[in-house]
């Protein structure tokens, strides 16, 4: 049977356990202050900080990745995480210039909130795994 | 580059996963340079040049 994944790297397990918890603490925080929001109406700079609150934690995840590139000694693990980043940049930028140029000349409706970060993480999250498939090892 | 990696294991009697453990990298890593679908930073290949006892030149070759 052939080894998909392989044994994750010391380095890739605390990856994993670090992007979760910050995911979780992501969703946590858009949703207490989504209702904060809803509740209380805050404006002007209340409402600028509040909003600043869930870039922080996207700002935590990209140090999270930045730390697995520091710590993971396989290059090869490292060089495939690249690809997915610029992949998903690529395609996330691709994209939002796609549904803006629309926006400009059809009107058509906004996307919906954090709809970029999904994609993002959504995009990397695939070719890694397209990656990983490619680049899979049988049995001997 | 094309290099000898596969027949120098296959010499050693060395699996895919005994090199990556040598080397301290992943079965893929191998497994992605024998089939040259990467190609090693320069610590990568001076330490598979230890562990072959060979230089660098005797396991990797320009393919140009």
């Amino acid at each position: 049977m052939p080894a998909i994944c392989g044994k994750p790297t010391k380095a890739a397990r605390r990856y994993m356990e670090r992007l979760g918890a910050i995911g979780l603490l992501y969703l946590g925080t858009v949703w207490v202050i989504t209702r904060y929001v809803h509740e209380h109406h805050p404006t002007g700079a209340k409402l600028f900080m509040l909003a600043a609150v869930p870039a922080f934690d996207v700002i935590a995840m990209i140090v999270v990745v930045g730390l697995y590139l520091r710590e993971e000694v396989d290059e090869f693990k490292r060089y495939q995480l690249v690809v997915a980043i610029l992949w998903a940049v690529g395609f996330t930028l691709a994209l939002m210039a796609f549904i803006d140029f629309l926006r400009s000349y059809q009107s058509i409706a906004a996307p919906p909130p954090f709809f970029e970060f999904t994609v993002f993480w959504i995009v990397m999250a695939l070719v890694q795994l397209i990656l990983t498939v490619r680049n899979r090892v049988r049995d001997e | 580059m094309n290099n000898r990696l596969k027949e120098l294991r296959a010499q050693r009697g060395w699996s895919q996963q005994a090199l990556a453990d040598k080397l301290e990298v992943s079965r893929q890593s191998v497994n992605a340079i024998e089939t040259g679908k990467y190609d090693p930073s320069l610590p990568l290949a001076f330490r598979m040049a230890r562990i072959f006892g060979l230089r660098i030149e005797e396991i990797f070759e320009d393919a140009a």
